[in-house]
């Protein structure tokens, strides 16, 4: 009967959005948190309002502070402690003091002491899964929160990112899809971000043949004939083999010196690889 | 001097001088168009900005009421943003949300010095930032897709080792 009358159920009485935020307003925190959190539309005019947003903010914070004071009272927590006789049992964990929340999927504590108080090192343990999804899915019924950048239209938006020089604009542009969809679609700041892209890309490579940034190996007469040909073979490694590399080898007489580049592609050569 | 009245959302009224009224575009169009004296007793609707904002905008208006109008902007030119005068720096250390709706109501009411201002401070918070500081500073996450995320590692894939 009630699918046939959608409208019954599913929305809220008609009135301008500002009448209801007004009285939205009017709500404690706790009560404005389970109004946005039973319905959507008014999540929407929570989000609108700015006063809203930052009342509703705060009491979530407020109740996620609480949650986890509730699970940090010692009256819910057990403490186990083992006597001498079973200390030895345990060897270097003697003085292992464990401490268990009842409910284990909740909230567990554990702190392992080892035998010298000196040497004393605490290791805290926090394992909660449990609550963690909790807190997790609390957030997830208001993702505007976090998610979203703040509402303006996109011209104003573009007027800002036009104020940004390249680099600070592909720092923003890089920080949020939506910043990202705004230059793609606005023909100044997609070239100023192609622009940007290439002169990073300079700035790395130029970075990269630093001769200071790399390291030299050359090798003594001695260990030379090892080498026999390669007795002057001068190796230029980037610190960073990973980014960048170039292997030089010159044969015997300078006077005949010719380099030959070589790329080694095999795994044997795996460290001169480009 | 002739005064006009402006009502803010929350109906609060504001009683002024047509000329710093007149600072904003959209009620000076507004007059214009529906041919409103300088002594209308009427109030001017103005259902987009609350009061609080709406009081600051005034009290910027007031202050700026004698400046030459701002000159016409070249699009491709990077603007400055380091020629905020300190009584607007002071007038703009508010909270972010203020900041924005200071940015709405400037560009619904077509204030361009406003609206400039208010833009150039919000640039100055993203200038010079990595993009994870500027995600810290706007409260916002990483919400890049995995065909999103696979264009930006594209587009840096050539200083990568294959």
């Amino acid at each position: 009967m009630y699918s046939l009358l959608p409208f019954i159920t599913a929305r809220l009485p008609e009135m301008p959005i500002e009448v209801w935020c007004n009285i939205l307003r009017m709500l404690d925190s706790k009560s404005l948190v389970s109004a946005v959190r039973n319905s959507s539309s008014f999540s929407i005019m929570a989000r609108g309002d700015p006063i809203l947003r930052q009342k509703v903010r705060s009491a979530i914070k407020e109740e996620e502070e609480e949650i986890v004071a509730r699970l940090r009272r010692p009256g819910i927590t057990s403490r186990v402690e083992r006597s001498s006789k079973q200390a030895e049992l345990y060897s270097k964990n003697s003085q292992k003091k464990t401490t268990i929340r009842k409910e284990p999927k909740m909230f567990k504590v554990c702190r392992v002491a080892k035998k010298e108080p000196s040497d004393l090192k605490i290791r805290s343990k926090v394992c909660h899964s449990y609550f963690n999804n909790r807190v997790v899915n609390m957030y997830s019924l208001l993702p505007f929160i976090t998610a979203r950048l703040p509402e303006m239209p996109i011209e104003v938006w573009c007027n800002i990112l036009r104020m940004l020089d390249s680099k600070s604009l592909l720092s923003a542009v890089r920080s949020s899809s939506s910043f990202s969809y705004m230059a793609r679609g606005d023909p100044i700041l997609r070239q100023k971000v192609r622009s940007a892209i290439e002169e990073e890309k300079k700035e790395i490579v130029a970075l990269l043949r630093r001769p200071e940034l790399t390291s030299r190996v050359e090798r003594s007469s001695k260990q030379a004939e090892l080498y026999s040909k390669n007795s002057q073979k001068k190796t230029t490694i980037r610190k960073e083999p990973k980014m960048f590399k170039v292997c030089r080898v010159a044969t015997k007489e300078p006077s005949d010196l010719k380099i030959r580049s070589k790329v080694c592609k095999s795994s044997r050569f795996n460290p001169y690889r480009i | 001097m002739p005064r006009i009245k402006l009502q803010s959302s929350d109906n609060e009224i504001f009683d002024i001088e047509v000329e710093i009224a007149k600072c904003s575009v959209t009620i000076k169009t507004m007059l214009e168009d529906l041919g409103m004296d300088d002594e209308e007793e009427e109030a001017v609707p103005l259902p987009n900005v609350n009061s609080a904002i709406l009081r600051k905008v005034l009290q910027w208006a007031t202050f700026h009421k004698d400046d030459p109008p701002p000159p016409e902007d070249d699009e491709n030119k990077e603007k400055r943003t380091d020629d905020i005068s300190s009584w607007d720096a002071d007038f703009l250390k508010v909270d972010q949300g203020t900041l924005f709706e200071l940015i709405l109501a400037a560009n619904y009411l077509d204030i361009k010095g406003l609206l400039d201002v208010t833009c150039k401070t919000v640039a100055n918070m993203i200038k010079g930032k990595a993009p994870e500081e500027i995600r810290k500073t706007f409260n916002i996450k990483n919400d890049f897709t995995a065909s999103e995320e696979d264009q930006v590692r594209k587009e840096n894939e050539w200083c990568e080792e294959k």
